[in-house]
């Protein structure tokens, strides 16, 4: 079992993951809110999103192997950077329980 | 071909090579039908070409017209761009190899998983040739590399990456122990960047994209003995997957880029989170 996030740090994450892709991807930070598509508005690649779950398993002692969540990701299909945060709540929060819920829906 | 002015950099397949003659194919086993290149002995496994091309270009004429509603609702610039240039390069690779008389013929669009596929309009009589011909794509810097295979069935995966730092920092997330480019031990970034690049690659043509594990992906260098054509002397590389080695490939540096591409045989199983891809033999057909 991961960690129950508070509002307040889930708005941390949220802010963390949208400063992170202004710096990257060189776009304003003010360009960037919930709706904002991380391929198609703002040209992102499989990086970003390597990059962005490597930062939080550190951050959040995650041991969730890249293949886990990388499967998690791909079933969620993550095209904004809302559905992104979301994504990076649940995996932080659910942690090794991730594992048994995608060998349920498999 | 290659062209280059202060709108468009453009690398067909003359300038770029082709991917043939690999070990993997002796004895030929691609008879397919409809295959536009000669499958017997040098295998013509897929064709590249490398693109670049500002916006609003009177190149936009090759788009259908869905494909102008898609181009013109993109936000991003750069994702604009990328987006044109991947277009172009795939329509000039079949108008070059002859597979299709106008560009409006045919289309790049995506499977349920996110796989590209090339879509062909209703009126074009090339149909049938390349009904079952894999497509990838990728992009890096405002370029967009197109690979297209030439023998159907094929499954081939391509990857563009910019050699940097980046991807040194992340190295614990998909490097091997055993990895190995030989040619490459003492520029870490660049080595690092032509591991991903390859397992990229690889991981197009298993279907998998991010969610294949790139750690268990193995990729070893085979020097210039046995090389693929890719601009004629790069190494070969093979990567293997749970075990099997059958995913093959090479590649090259091209003004601080890396770019890989990979291939497989018509019998390579293409998997996907939800098992087998029924979705993707639908497409291809059965072999």
């Amino acid at each position: 079992m991961g960690k129950i996030l508070t509002k307040k740090e889930k708005q941390s994450i949220y802010e963390e993951i949208r400063e992170h892709l202004a710096e990257e991807l060189e776009v304003d930070l003010d360009d960037i809110s919930e709706d904002t598509k991380i391929i198609d508005d703002l040209g992102g690649d499989s990086l970003i999103y390597l990059e962005l779950i490597e930062e939080f398993k550190k951050q959040y002692d995650i041991a969730l192997e890249v293949r886990t969540i990388g499967q998690y990701l791909l079933k969620r299909t993550i095209n904004t950077v809302g559905e992104m945060a979301d994504a990076v709540y649940n995996i932080i929060e659910k942690g090794e329980l991730l594992i048994e819920e995608m060998q349920k829906q498999i | 071909m290659f062209y280059e002015n202060e709108k468009i950099t453009f690398l067909g397949a003359d300038a770029l090579g082709s991917v043939n003659a690999l070990p993997l194919c002796s004895p030929p086993t691609v008879t397919g039908r409809g295959c536009p290149k000669a499958c017997n002995g040098k295998e013509f496994i897929c064709s590249l070409s490398l693109c670049r091309i500002e916006e609003d270009h009177e190149l936009i004429d090759y788009l259908t017209e869905h494909e102008k509603e898609i181009y013109l609702s993109l936000g991003c610039q750069k994702r604009r761009q990328e987006w044109f240039s991947a277009r172009i390069g795939l329509k000039k690779i079949l108008l070059e190899e002859g597979v299709i008389e106008l560009p409006t013929q045919c289309s790049i669009e995506k499977d349920p998983y996110g796989r590209p596929y090339i879509a062909l309009q209703e009126t074009s009589k090339t149909a049938a040739r390349i009904a079952y011909h894999d497509c990838s794509i990728s992009h890096k810097g405002g370029y967009s590399i197109v690979a297209v295979a030439m023998c159907p069935r094929i499954k081939i995966g391509v990857d563009i990456e910019a050699i940097s730092e980046r991807l040194y920092r992340l190295r614990g997330a998909f490097v091997n122990k055993v990895d190995s480019i030989e040619s490459l031990t003492v520029d870490n970034a660049k080595l690092c960047t032509v591991l991903w690049a390859c397992k990229e690659a690889a991981s197009k043509v298993i279907g998998l994209g991010i969610s294949a594990d790139f750690k268990s992906l193995v990729v070893k260098e085979h020097g210039n003995k046995n090389r693929v054509g890719v601009l004629g002397h790069n190494p070969r590389v093979d990567v293997s997957w749970e075990e099997r080695q059958n995913i093959t490939g090479s590649f090259f540096t091209w003004r601080g880029f890396i770019i890989a591409v990979c291939y497989a045989l018509p019998n390579f199983h293409v998997g996907t989170p939800y098992g087998n891809n029924e979705g993707m033999e639908k497409l291809w057909g059965k072999y």
